[in-house]
């Protein structure tokens, strides 16, 4: 092919002005028009950097030391500015509640074309053909505040496709989507990519996600260097995630388990159209003759028990209606349901953060429906969902010290706790850094660890994994299943992770429009496809795989596989602590 | 290094940073004002972060921030006051010259640095507070001096403590997160 | 936090024709007469301006649970103003009318003709515009004003930044409310009876995971924004635009007459004063 390349660098190396080493190394690259390409890496890798080299964000907005070559439509990079670029490269950023920046939808959506002065006519034609284009037509006058996750995207996505580019960026765009509205969005972008002709680069952790939809090509990213820049396919097929700290998609891992010669196998990214051989079934179903099942363990002490609570916002209809639920001590449950369905709303319940309109709160025996948010704060440990709400200290250090501090524990104590809690979320050789120097992914990893710390008797997170890759995930989780074994901590974990949910998972909760839709084992919610359906969740790539072999117990075997390979990554993060 | 078609006016981030400076400073106004236990006097936390966003972005910024968010408040309250609104505004623009010396963004925040921003938030709150709002209502509204001098010392002294005290904290914290001596190392 | 904040136009006041008013003619008509009801000290013109502010909050039909509280806060702060320009200077009517009518009282808190009379005008100052700001609070959609300052001349930037604050008031709001729970979370006390001093601290340890988070939400939206091509041309065209219709030519006429009448009072009158004692 002598295509010119639409996007192309050359050795290119970029390093902040205040970091030490370069954070992007000698890369090189090329991509043609009308590729999908899917970028990756583990967190703090320079992804978010590569996406701000190619829309111009960078240098315009951080300075830093720029060498190589970059062209981009034929020209090079030197020539053009962050607004030459956004008439070539549209960007949809990682956080959708920042892009938003209209009053309403159809204001967001005009704002480029608001910005190139073009007539009234011209601004609500686009509007009502994108708008329609994208199933927002009925959303125009709302507020940003009042969309789903889902909603929002598909509208930064509207306020970029405006005027055409030919290039589409996308930073994490599957971050805190659902998993039904992850893979619409996913296919959405597909279709678009069809339609428009458009060149798509799409940057994420949730390798198995984005491979839903036909991916040309995946660029590796780590420690700032491409180490692989190839198809999905080939990637696959070495062991090159995995050895990289990234999940691979866990049916891969699978049948590379089970003895599968996977290189053997065509369009192994896609599960769907994928065949397996009479010989590699017989591999999946010894494999999984072989295997333990997995020991969850049960408790029936309540810990936390909610009886009869109502709870609406102020002039809006009531979410919870004499909602009852009830959670043992030492349980790990999982909270799973579509966006907007109230998970944040109940834990916000729980903490205190929210009062309800009735009902009672018990913890433990104790009723503690009126103790403040600071009483019960002493048994319950919070990591909320947006890690900006949270952090009040400029240092890692002090940040995650701060509760230990307040609690009147001495400073001996304290640095030796912070410092355990930092080795454990992997963040020990940033403890002198400005919390503002941290990605996103490393920002959500001091709230938690500034709630580790604590040690409390319950811990809730809400979306523990966001933006984490698998070493660092996996190193949490072991932690975390260590306090609960050994110290009979309770967790909660919100989540649009089935297979955290399905790996470290008890109970599993499955809430819909403030009624309980599903109360049961992460396998059983995982085989009833109504729940699937109404709760927008998604099966396991592993159950699908197992139909395949033609296994009888699809769970099971997916049940299996997880404790198999959750016992291997424990082993692999002991090692590492 | 920054580059391309400049337009004239405001830079986007400072138009970024009066839109969520009015956003907080109207909110801080109208929800959060502290009683000091003098009736009707209340320490004026949104000017604390008036003077923060001014030492940062500069007399704009300052100035645009302190006129809307005064203006929306007293439209809350159903009464637009244009003396204060405008004294307020004037403060937004002296206090925004603490920009020039802090230099936040590049320089490390000194001893002297904050003791020469608290004198000129001192005489910028007189100027604006103890003299242009009074005279305002003497010459515009034709009220009585001694009880617009009355209200005007009051706002001086409740306005020198909001920003003696919280703005320079405010200060001193988001200037840590700036300048670092050192370059960053994994270790 | 309150309703004055919640975006939408009640469904109570959709249809009416002060609704209907373009968000210039509402921006055009405030500012006007704001500022004609500052200066001019003419009694009987203050009382129809009142009138004519009465005839949009007539129009809106607000509900009385909607404005009772801002309504008692303005009938208190008004009288604590009041009493205060008079426990000040009792006789500061007389020197303002040049005359001295002594109706009650002796000595320095003697209450005369002319300093009710000033009283009365104050009074008049401190609400003729009452009702026409409530009328406007509750039937203006928020996305019309910024498109309405920049049409009466404002540059677009500072337009933007207003439209900017009424998009991140929600926000701030809800920031506000989690940082201050979630600071509770991590062991901050926060008991109502706390002294002053307590008090400035505590605030300051919400404001400043404040200042945080809007520093980077300011650093973020200037990056969307600039993706987006904000503020690289002269001009900028608004998708909320509208088109004056008959009612605001109407309405924008009579404040113009009204004004106008204002103006040449201060000719009439010799002065920004109505004298009756002369
Ligand atoms: N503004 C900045 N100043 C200094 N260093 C930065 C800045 N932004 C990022 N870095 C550093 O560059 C490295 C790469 O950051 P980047 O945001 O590109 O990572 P990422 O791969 O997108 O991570 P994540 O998946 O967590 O978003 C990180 O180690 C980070 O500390
Ligand atoms: N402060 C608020 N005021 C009014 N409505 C709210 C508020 N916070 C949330 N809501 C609404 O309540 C509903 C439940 O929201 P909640 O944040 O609990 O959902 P969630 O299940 O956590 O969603 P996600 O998976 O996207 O985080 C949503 O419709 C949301 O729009
Ligand atoms: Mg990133
Ligand atoms: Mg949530």
């Amino acid at each position: 092919m002598n295509k010119q390349p639409i996007i192309q660098f050359s050795d290119v190396s970029f390093q902040y002005q205040n970091q030490d080493a370069a954070t992007l190394q000698h890369i090189n690259l090329a991509i043609q028009k009308g590729e999908k390409v899917f970028i990756t890496g583990p967190s703090g890798s320079g992804k978010s950097t590569l996406g701000n080299l190619i829309n111009g964000v960078i240098p315009e907005e951080f300075s830093g030391r720029l060498t190589g070559r970059v062209t981009i439509s034929g020209q090079p990079k030197s020539k053009l500015d962050l607004t030459d670029l956004s008439f070539v490269v549209g960007t949809v950023l990682q956080d959708p509640d920042a892009q938003f920046v209209g009053l309403t939808v159809a204001e967001d959506i005009a704002f480029a074309l608001e910005n190139d002065a073009k007539p009234d006519d011209v601004l609500h034609q686009k509007v009502a053909k994108w708008a329609q284009r994208l199933n927002l037509t009925t959303l125009l006058k709302k507020h940003p505040q009042d969309l789903s996750g889902g909603q929002k995207q598909r509208v930064s996505l509207a306020g970029v496709l405006v005027d055409d580019e030919p290039i589409l960026l996308l930073d994490e765009p599957l971050a805190n989507l659902d998993p039904a509205a992850g893979r619409d969005s996913m296919k959405l972008l597909n279709w678009l990519a069809a339609q428009q002709d458009l060149t798509v680069i799409i940057i994420d952790h949730r390798i198995e996600e984005v491979l839903q939809i036909p991916i040309d090509r995946m660029i590796v990213l780590a420690d700032g260097r491409v180490v692989a820049d190839e198809t999905p396919d080939h990637i696959l097929k070495q062991d090159l995630l995995l050895k990289h700290g990234l999940r691979e998609p866990l049916y891969v891992t699978a049948l590379k388990n089970a003895g599968v010669n996977v290189k053997q196998i065509n369009h192994l990214s896609n599960l769907e159209t994928l065949k397996l051989s009479q010989i590699n079934r017989d591999r999946l179903v010894q494999w999984a003759a072989q295997q333990d099942n997995l020991v969850k363990k049960s408790s029936r002490l309540p810990i936390i028990s909610l009886k009869k609570l109502t709870f609406g916002y102020p002039s809006e209809p009531t979410i919870f209606k004499d909602f009852s639920l009830t959670i043992n001590q030492g349980e790990m449950v999982a909270l799973v349901g579509k966006n907007g369905t109230g998970k944040t709303t109940l834990i916000n319940l729980i903490t205190g953060f929210l009062t309800p309109a009735g009902g009672r709160l018990y913890l433990g025996k104790n009723d503690a429906s009126g103790d403040s948010v600071k009483q019960r704060a002493d048994r319950i440990g919070y990591v909320l969902q947006d890690p900006n709400q949270m952090i009040s200290k400029t240092m890692i250090y002090d940040e995650v010290a701060l509760g230990l501090e307040l609690r009147g524990i001495d400073s001996e104590t304290t640095k030796k706790r912070v410092f355990e809690t930092l080795k454990i979320t992997g963040l020990y050789p940033y403890r002198n850094w400005p919390i503002s120097a941290l990605s996103f992914g490393q920002k959500k990893r001091v709230t938690i660890a500034a709630a580790l710390v604590l040690r409390p008797e319950i811990l809730i997170l809400d979306e523990p994994t966001a933006g984490q890759d698998l070493a660092h995930y996996s190193q949490m989780m072991a932690f975390l299943e260590k306090l609960n074994r050994q110290r009979d901590t309770t967790v909660i974990m919100v989540t649009h992770d089935m297979n955290l949910m399905m790996a470290y998972a008890d109970r599993t909760i499955v809430l819909d429009q403030g009624q309980i839709l599903a109360d049961a084992s992460p396998a059983e919610v995982l085989t009833n496809s109504a729940v699937i359906e109404k709760a927008h969740l998604s099966q396991l790539s592993l159950q699908v795989l197992a139909k395949k072999a033609g296994l009888a117990d699809p769970i099971g075997f997916a049940e299996k596989f997880i404790s198999a390979e959750r016992r291997h990554l424990d082993d692999e993060s002991a090692n590492l602590v | 290094m920054k580059s391309g078609k400049r337009t004239k006016g405001l830079s986007v981030e400072a138009v970024v940073a009066t839109g969520v400076g009015i956003a907080i400073v109207f909110l801080l106004k109208r929800f959060l004002p502290i009683p000091t236990g003098v009736p009707n006097t209340t320490i004026d936390l949104g000017e604390a972060f008036i003077a923060f966003l001014g030492s940062v972005f500069g007399p704009a910024v300052g100035a645009l921030v302190a006129f809307f968010a005064h203006l929306f408040n007293d439209l809350s309250w159903g009464d637009p006051w244009w003396t204060w609104i405008v004294a307020d505004a004037i403060f937004g623009f002296f206090i925004g010259f603490s920009q020039r010396f802090l230099k936040l963004k590049t320089t490390p925040l000194t001893k002297k640095k904050l003791f020469q921003f608290n004198l000129l938030q001192v005489i910028a709150n007189v100027i604006c507070w103890g003299i242009i709002a009074p005279l305002g209502d003497i010459l515009v509204y034709s009220q009585p001096a001694g009880k617009v001098f009355l209200q005007g010392i009051t706002a001086t002294v409740t306005d020198i403590l909001s920003v003696g005290i919280v703005g320079t904290l405010l200060i001193s914290a988001y200037a840590k997160t700036q300048t670092q001596k050192k370059r960053l190392t994994k270790d | 936090m309150n309703q004055q904040i919640s975006y939408d136009v009640g469904k109570s006041q959709e249809n009416r024709w002060v609704t209907r008013l373009t968000g210039m003619t509402k921006i055009l008509v405030l500012l006007s007469l704001s500022i004609i009801g500052m200066v001019s000290y003419d009694t009987w013109y203050l009382i129809v301006l009142t009138v004519f502010a009465v005839l949009f909050y007539q129009s809106a039909h607000l509900k009385w649970h909607q404005v009772r509280g801002l309504l008692y806060a303005i009938a208190a702060f008004t009288a604590l103003n009041l009493i205060l320009v008079y426990l000040f200077n009792p006789a500061y009517g007389s020197q303002v009318y040049g005359s001295s009518h002594i109706l009650i009282g002796r000595g320095f808190f003697a209450l005369t003709w002319e300093e009710l009379f000033y009283l009365l005008n104050m009074l008049l100052k401190y609400v003729f515009i009452v009702p026409l700001i409530l009328a406007f609070l509750f039937t203006t959609n928020p996305s019309e004003l910024a498109a309405g300052m920049s049409r009466i001349g404002f540059p677009y930037k500072i337009s933007y930044a207003v439209e900017l604050s009424l998009r991140y008031i929600p926000d701030v709001i809800r920031d506000f409310k989690q940082i201050s729970l979630a600071q509770q979370a991590r062991g901050l006390e926060m008991s109502k009876k706390a002294g002053l001093w307590n008090r400035l601290k505590r605030s300051t340890q919400i404001l400043i995971p404040l200042v945080f988070s809007s520093m980077d939400k300011i650093e973020i939206t200037t990056r969307a924004m600039k993706l987006r091509r904000f503020g690289t041309k002269q001009r900028r065209t608004w998708y909320m635009t509208q088109k004056l219709g008959k009612i605001d030519y109407l309405v924008l006429v009579s404040t113009g007459l009204l004004i106008a009448v204002g103006i040449g009072l201060f000719w009439v009158d010799g002065g920004r004063f109505y004298n009756p004692f002369k």
